[in-house]
C-alpha cells in the first residue's frame, strides 16, 4: 500500500515538474518565437533591398553606357566636321579673297563718293558707307589669316608653355 | 571512473539539445555594392600629346580629343557618385528596417 502512495506521489510530482517546467519556460518559448519571425522577417526585407539595390545599379549603368555613348558619337561628329573644314580651307580662302577684292574696289568708290560729295549730308552718307566697307574687309582679311594660321606651325615660344603641362 | 561516465552523459545531453535547437541569424547579412567589374575599371585617359612641330590645326584636334574624354571622365564620375549614393541609401534603409525589426524584439 505504501509503495503504491509513493508511486501516485511520484507520478502527481512528475506531472506537476512537467507543468510547472512547461509554464516557466513559455517565455523563452515566445522570445524564440519572436526571434524566428524576426529572423524571417530580417532575410525577407534583406532579398529585397538587394533587389531593389540591383535594379537601381542596373538602371545607372545602362543610362551610363547610353550616355557615353553618346560623348563619343558627338566626339566623332566633331572630329568630322573639324576635318571637313580643314580640308575645304583652300576653297574657303580662295572665294574669301575674291570677295576682298570685291570690297576694295567697293572702297575705292566709296572714297570717290567722298571727294565727289556736293553736300555735307552726301559727303556724310559716303564716308559712314567707306567706313562700314572698310571693317567689312577687315573681318574678311581676319577669317582669311585665320583660316590661313590652321597648317601655320605653333611657334616654339608658345609652344613651350602648352607643352610644358601636358605629356 | 563516475566523473569520465558523468562527462559522457553531459556531453550526449548537450549535442542532443543542439540537434532541436533552432538556427537564428544572429548577424544581418550586408547589402552587397556590386557594380559591373567592367565599369568599375574605366580610367581616364590622359591629354593627348602635343609634338614639337604641331600646327594650330593640330592643337585644335588635340583638344576636341581631350575634350571628349574630359567629358567621358566626368560622366565616369557621376556615373560612381551615382552608384555609390544609391548603395549608401539601400544599405540605409536596410539598417532601419533591421532596427525596427531589433526594437519589435526587444519589446
Amino acid at each position: 500500500m505504501g509503495k503504491v502512495v509513493l508511486i501516485i506521489a511520484m507520478l502527481a510530482a512528475g506531472i506537476a515538474g512537467y507543468f510547472i517546467g512547461g509554464w516557466s519556460g513559455r517565455s523563452a518559448k515566445e522570445a524564440l518565437a519572436k526571434a524566428e519571425t524576426a529572423a524571417k522577417e530580417s532575410e525577407a526585407q534583406y532579398q529585397k533591398t538587394r533587389q531593389d539595390l540591383e535594379q537601381k545599379l542596373a538602371t545607372i549603368g545602362t543610362q551610363h553606357e547610353a550616355e557615353k555613348q553618346k560623348i563619343i558619337d558627338e566626339a566623332n561628329k566633331q572630329q568630322a566636321d573639324f576635318k571637313t573644314a580643314v580640308d575645304t580651307r583652300e576653297a574657303r580662302i580662295s572665294a574669301m579673297q575674291k570677295e576682298r577684292l570685291g570690297i576694295r574696289s567697293q572702297i575705292t568708290a566709296a572714297e570717290q563718293r567722298v571727294r565727289d560729295a556736293k553736300t555735307d549730308s552726301e559727303r556724310q552718307a559716303a564716308e559712314a558707307d567707306r567706313q562700314r566697307l572698310i571693317n567689312q574687309e577687315l573681318a574678311v582679311r581676319t577669317t582669311v589669316q585665320g583660316e590661313q594660321c590652321a597648317i601655320v606651325k605653333v611657334a616654339p615660344s608658345l609652344l613651350v608653355v602648352l607643352r610644358g603641362v601636358a605629356p | 571512473m563516475k566523473p569520465l561516465f558523468l562527462r559522457a552523459g553531459l556531453a550526449g545531453l548537450a549535442l542532443l539539445a543542439g540537434g532541436c535547437t533552432t538556427v537564428l541569424p544572429v548577424i544581418p547579412k550586408l547589402v552587397p555594392c556590386e557594380i559591373a567589374a567592367a565599369q568599375l575599371q574605366e580610367t581616364c585617359a590622359a591629354p593627348g600629346t602635343i609634338g614639337p612641330d604641331v600646327t594650330y590645326s593640330d592643337v585644335i584636334g588635340v583638344a576636341i580629343t581631350d575634350r571628349k574624354n574630359l567629358r567621358l571622365c566626368a560622366e565616369k564620375n557621376r556615373f560612381l557618385v551615382e552608384s555609390i549614393n544609391a548603395c549608401n541609401a539601400a544599405i540605409a534603409e536596410h539598417n532601419k528596417k533591421l532596427d525596427a525589426i531589433n526594437s519589435q524584439i526587444a519589446k
